[in-house]
């Protein structure tokens, strides 16, 4: 062996991959960049988070700069209007459908399954009654979804592509959203109570830090089950979180039932809660 | 492939170092060296049995692998997501154009939605469209019962997409509900539709996969999980797929099968028994089809060792670096713990070779032949060089055996005073026997090579007298994979023939490859896969098997892929194969790799039926070191990083090491390399290294 010192690796920085995906913006010397994209107030980055199950949590972005407004604009507010104005209209042409079906009368078939017989219709419904129950159940799976996006059009005000660095909107809280980290989940977890000898499976879309909720009641698209009335929404003492009870009557016909959660001050929509009642 | 981006980026700064004359060297720029090529296919089975050639164009994208990377990020999980999308809307498309054409004429009454909604145009995604304009387009989807439609699942599908695009301005529980829709409702409306249409099948097969995927993304949380795709590694892929709601007709698809295909993901090479990483598998497959640039694959102009090695060994020498051929490793010495000073690491102590030949001279072995202008690395030594080269010749000493034991010398080099570092790139399949201080004194060493797989492979390349067309396969030039096993992947090289010498050329060159099953040695173990252990004659044994698999595969199969090639009443017409009699120089180096048999003359009188082939080439790659790497499920994490600095003047290099892409290619093996430098000399940056950094 040679008399000199024995030559040595230096030791590295690190000995694996970023696998996070907040690593967003790559290139020469975008180990900075990284850092920097994993403060989301100094960047005004969006973050999204899933929790273990997949389920996000929430609304959009946080902005350090805008989150001071808390007001909602013109635009959003007259989309939300239109966008419940469609719902209330498709469910209620569901009703219609199911009555006229049913000979009830009530008006001329639905608009909303004009396309039965169509091109491209490609369910394997063999009746029109067959398609309209598809149809109903389909469009139940998919309001409490609709009206999560427009909750959250309502909390991101303006959706305009910012071409240098994402967007910065204002939530529709008043209170400033707080700082998130790109790593941690930061919803509320919501506490429900339920009475039921049945099993029940309750869905809710509510984001976090929202106050004074209030709820009317769930309904099922059927014309012939009866509402669930007996339902309250407040917020647990000590804990600050929202607290659903909710009893399931005995004689309840099994089901979807759903509602829209509401500021009760401002009677502007937070969330939705969607209740199923097995057989 | 397109998406190598570390790999074309070395080769492009080599090619440019080396700087060819244009008017000497037919390849002097790397766009001689590689031709774009985006058409690719694989082998479908269709319902009533038959065979079918399932060939896509993927277009040009923007770009040249090895530019340097934009500044947004396109290694993003949610921008894997929005392109899923992309891709889901457009099949779905198809399947909307499909379905019409096949309807009877008359069936089209009602309302028309595309009248309606605008359906079936191209959605914007730009992401500064409105929330009123988001509103109104699912408005009009609910309001006309569109969703229940194909072409309402394709508007949805573009909602989704405009969504996935600018990810963090929608709640992901959104994007969920509207997959999940979308999933229900596609999977309840195209199934039945797919008795007895192979196309729609094959659409609805992808469709199916592609929601798959989405959802398992999705429901896994892999967009925010900081382990990225690692995080699902101890599923295989067809398992983690069927969790996410994949049917088994398309887990059984000709897509998967090539996607198995593509890695040998097969334990012990039979294809009875598929195994890959779900996470490897989804991160390459993204990469694959998401991330490449210019073309999907990159067809090299000449054999490997013509257009990669040999311009790799130019620049190197051009640097002053020193070559000693023909010097085998064979064991990596470990310094002794008793020898360590306190709160010393590790490290390599000496390095003991095999000197397998000497140079007749004393001086540095040269090692590239000319071909017309090229330099190219020949398929045998060139024995004038060495000492005692023709006796060598004589004997067959074949340098490249695992098996080869014979040699000229020994020689050990010493830290120090021969060497500072050292890289240990050898094959995987070659730790056991060269590094086994490390698989005897580090469990981590030891897991390594009990855990990571590797798998033999076997390959036939054959020289026909008449071209594809006339052999019953009229498509242009590409690559298939999902046939029969074996030789389930097939490269029409007929671009290769004018770089042969070949008095009257032939007409078509045809390259089939696959893994090689184990029948009596696994290699990559601790416990196995040494000289002493393999039994007798192994390697010939295997050869010799790779034989009469190209001859049966050639007799029964071929006329699925060829049927001009086959005779009315079945068998392979061998007079269609060249033989070596027929030419007036042996097959130059860029068509023939190492391993070939000796061109052998064909009297006429042997010309007939099965014995052709015998002058064509085939290989069973069984050597330890060039046996083929796996990722199997559960794995990842026993693969050692180039940055490991537990012994400080060791690193490693190879598809097999920790490098980021995890998976057996170029790539990986690129990568792995660029690490190693990283290691030794802190350059390049690791965020240079393409890829490295990636969910």
């Amino acid at each position: 062996m040679s008399d000199r010192p024995r030559v040595r690796r230096k030791e590295p920085e690190r000995t694996a991959p970023i696998r996070d995906w907040s690593n967003m913006f790559r290139g020469p010397g975008a180990q900075d960049a990284a850092a920097r994209s994993t403060d989301s107030d100094a960047a005004g980055l969006h973050v999204n988070n899933l929790t273990a199950d997949g389920v996000a949590n929430g609304s959009a972005a946080i902005s350090a700069s805008t989150a001071q407004t808390g007001l909602v604009n013109e635009e959003a507010r007259a989309g939300i209007e239109a966008a419940y104005r469609i719902i209330e209209e498709h469910l209620q042409e569901g009703r219609l459908a199911a009555e006229a079906q049913r000979g009830r009368g009530g008006g001329a078939g639905p608009t909303a399954f004009a396309t039965a017989g169509g091109p491209g219709v490609g369910i394997a419904a063999d009746s029109i009654q067959e398609m309209v129950a598809q149809g109903i159940r389909f469009y139940s799976s998919l309001a409490p979804l609709w009206a999560s996006l427009v909750n959250s059009i309502a909390s991101a005000a303006v959706m305009r592509d910012s071409a240098a660095d994402g967007i910065s909107a204002p939530p529709i809280a008043s209170a400033p959203m707080p700082r998130r980290s790109a790593t941690t989940t930061s919803f509320a977890p919501v506490v429900i109570e339920i009475a039921s000898t049945r099993m029940t499976r309750v869905t809710v879309d509510l984001p976090p830090h929202v106050q004074n909720l209030t709820i009317g009641g769930l309904l099922a698209l059927e014309p012939e089950k009866p509402p669930l009335r007996e339902i309250s929404l407040t917020i647990e003492p000590g804990s600050n979180r929202p607290l659903v009870r909710i009893r399931v009557p005995e004689s309840q016909p099994p089901g979807a039932y759903s509602g829209v959660i509401v500021d009760g001050e401002s009677g502007e929509p937070r969330g939705t809660l969607t209740l199923r009642i097995e057989a | 492939m397109g998406f190598y981006e570390n790999a074309f980026r070395i080769l492009r700064e080599c090619y440019a170092e080396l700087n060819r004359d244009p008017r000497k060297c037919r390849m002097a720029d790397w766009r001689d060296a590689f031709a774009p090529e985006p058409l690719i296919g694989v082998m479908d089975r269709s319902q009533s049995g038959d065979w079918l050639p399932w060939l896509a164009l993927f277009p040009p994208a923007e770009g040249l692998p090895g530019d340097p990377v934009a500044k947004h990020n396109p290694f993003s999980i949610a921008s894997y997501l929005a392109r899923l999308a992309t891709m889901l809307r457009m099949t779905l498309a198809g399947a909307q154009k499909h379905q019409r054409e096949a309807e009877p004429a008359g069936a089209r009454a009602g309302t028309n939605p595309e009248s309606v909604t605008g359906c079936g145009k191209k959605r914007s995604t730009s992401s500064s469209e409105s929330g009123d304009e988001i509103a109104a387009a699912i408005a009009r989807l609910f309001k006309y019962g569109l969703l229940a439609t194909i072409a309402g699942l394709g508007e949805a599908v573009a909602l989704l997409e405009g969504m996935l695009w600018a990810l963090p301005k929608y709640p992901t529980n959104i994007i969920i509900r509207l997959l999940g829709a979308v999933a229900s409702e596609a999977r309840r409306q195209i199934e039945p539709l797919i008795d007895n249409d192979d196309e729609m099948r094959r659409m609805w097969e992808v469709i199916d996969l592609t929601l798959a995927v989405m959802t398992g993304i999705v429901r896994f949380g892999l967009a925010t999980d900081p382990r990225g795709f690692d995080a699902i590694d101890d599923y295989e892929l067809r398992e983690w797929l069927r969790l996410n709601g994949a049917s088994e007709r398309s887990l059984d698809s000709a897509v998967m099968r090539g996607i198995y295909d593509l890695a040998f993901a097969y334990k012990d090479g039979d294809p009875n028994h598929p195994n890959q990483a779900a996470g490897c598998a989804m991160r390459g497959s993204l990469r694959m089809f998401f991330t490449y640039r210019g073309a999907f694959f990159w067809r090299m102009q000449a054999a490997m060792g013509d257009v990669v090695f040999a311009p790799f060994y130019e620049v190197l020498k051009q640097r002053g670096v020193t070559f000693n051929f023909f010097h085998r490793l064979a064991h990596l010495k470990l310094v002794e713990v008793s020898a360590l000073a306190p709160g010393e690491r590790a490290y390599v102590e000496a390095l003991d070779f095999d000197v397998q030949a000497l140079t007749r001279d004393g001086g540095e072995y040269q090692p590239l032949m000319d071909v017309r202008g090229l330099p190219c690395w020949p398929s045998q030594p060139d024995f004038s060089q060495l000492a005692d080269g023709d006796r060598m010749r004589q004997e067959g000493w074949d340098f490249e055996s695992h098996w080869e034991g014979r040699k000229a010398a020994t020689r050990t080099l010493h830290v120090g005073a021969d060497f500072d570092f050292v890289v240990l790139g050898v094959g995987l399949g070659a730790i056991p026997e060269v590094a086994r201080d490390l698989t005897a004194r580090d469990q981590r060493w030891h897991d390594l090579v009990t855990h990571v797989t590797t798998v033999a492979t076997q390959a036939f390349q054959i020289w026909m007298r008449e071209d594809m067309a006339t052999l019953g396969w009229p498509q242009r030039q590409t690559a298939v994979s999902a046939f029969y096993h074996p030789f389930d992947t097939w490269a029409d090289m007929r671009h290769l023939v004018s770089e042969e010498s070949w008095p009257v050329r032939p007409r078509a060159i045809s390259y089939f490859c696959s893994a090689l099953p184990d029948t009596e040695l696994n290699g990559g173990s601790a416990e196995q896969s040494t000289a002493d252990s393999a039994p007798k004659n192994y390697a010939v044994r295997q050869r010799e098997q790779v034989r009469r698999n190209a001859v049966d595969f050639l007799s029964r199969r071929i006329k699925h892929l060829w049927p001009g090639a086959v005779r009315p009443h079945g068998g392979f017409r061998w007079e269609l194969l060249m033989t070596a009699h027929e030419a007036a120089h042996p097959a130059s180096a860029g068509a023939l790799a190492a391993g070939e048999t000796a061109a052998k003359s064909v009297t006429p009188a042997e010309d007939a039926g099965e014995s052709r082939f015998d002058t064509q080439f085939w290989t069973a790659n069984v050597n330890p070191s060039d046996r083929y790497v796996q990722s199997p499920p559960k794995t990842t994490g026993y693969r050692i990083s180039p940055l490991d600095n537990t012994y400080d003047n060791l690193t490693v290099a190879g598809d097999w090491t920790a490098c980021g892409l995890n998976v057996g290619c170029v790539e990986a093996a690129v990568m792995s390399g660029r690490l190693a430098a990283h290691a030794l000399a802190g350059t390049p940056a690791l965020e240079e290294i393409v890829g490295y950094d990636h969910p």
